[in-house]
């Protein structure tokens, strides 16, 4: 027999947000920007976020000729910003997947898409890409770190203003009107 | 005194700008004319900062 698990309901700009269950809900906000508010049916969030982290990845990706994304953590190379740009997903996986064939010598897949390159290789890119490689980097971790806040987002639902004193107590677990998000 | 760099290297900035706005203003509320509000009210906030680290940096290097 099935087991009744109540959802999590804040109240936010006197509008009742059903988070359903905030760690799925998180969970695909990670693997897919914007799907956690789509299984949230806050769909209007979902296509805003969604729009927002895969254009700026894409066009991250662009701008470095595909090569700005991947994994590497070892003596030649940590690959700091990688901890950024993993926050935006599934579409960062091939780099993990490369980087684990890469420390078990086994062969590179997809033509060496998103494989951690050798140290030479990576002078090469920085040379023909110039600030091309840094502005894509950095627009892969901007999509990242974005997603990060939309899976905090997804979690707990919208946080109050830093400095909005007069948003404290809206927030509730005991919604009392019935209004629907946007979504 | 010139940029030292292409001035449409300052463009690149502008799709992040409008971008992080959005989510920035999107985590924050729920109703979509807040977010808007707040989306423009980010963007004013973060060019006013951006702008006038560029013109600090842009005195110093009139004295240089």
């Amino acid at each position: 027999m099935a087991t009744y698990k109540p959802s999590k309901t804040v109240v936010v700009d006197e509008m009742t947000v059903d988070l359903k269950v905030p760690a799925i809900a998180a969970f695909w906000a990670w693997m897919i920007p914007g799907a956690g508010h789509f299984y949230q049916r806050r769909y209007r969030k979902a296509a805003l976020f969604s729009f927002c982290v895969f254009s700026i990845y894409l066009l991250g990706m662009l701008i470095g000729a595909g090569k700005v994304v991947y994994a590497k953590w070892d003596v030649e190379e940590k690959r700091w910003p990688f901890l950024c740009q993993v926050g935006s997903g599934i579409i960062t996986f091939p780099a993990v997947i490369q980087a684990y064939r890469n420390t078990k010598n086994q062969p590179l897949l997809w033509n060496e898409f998103m494989a951690p390159p050798t140290a030479q290789k990576l002078s090469e890119w920085n040379r023909e890409l110039a600030s091309g490689f840094d502005i894509g980097t950095l627009y892969t971790m901007v999509a990242g770190l974005m997603n990060y806040l939309i899976i905090f987002d997804a979690f707990f639902g919208p946080l109050p203003m830093p400095a909005d004193s007069s948003s404290k107590g809206k927030k509730s677990n005991n919604p009392s009107k019935d209004d629907t998000p946007t979504g | 005194m010139t940029l030292q760099m292409s001035p449409t290297y300052l463009l690149l900035a502008l799709p992040l700008l409008v971008v992080f706005s959005f989510v920035y203003a999107a985590t924050r509320h729920e109703r979509q004319d807040l977010i808007l509000q707040q989306g423009w009210r980010t963007a004013i906030w973060i060019t006013a900062f951006l702008g006038s680290i560029f013109l600090v940096l842009w005195l110093i290097s009139l004295t240089l």
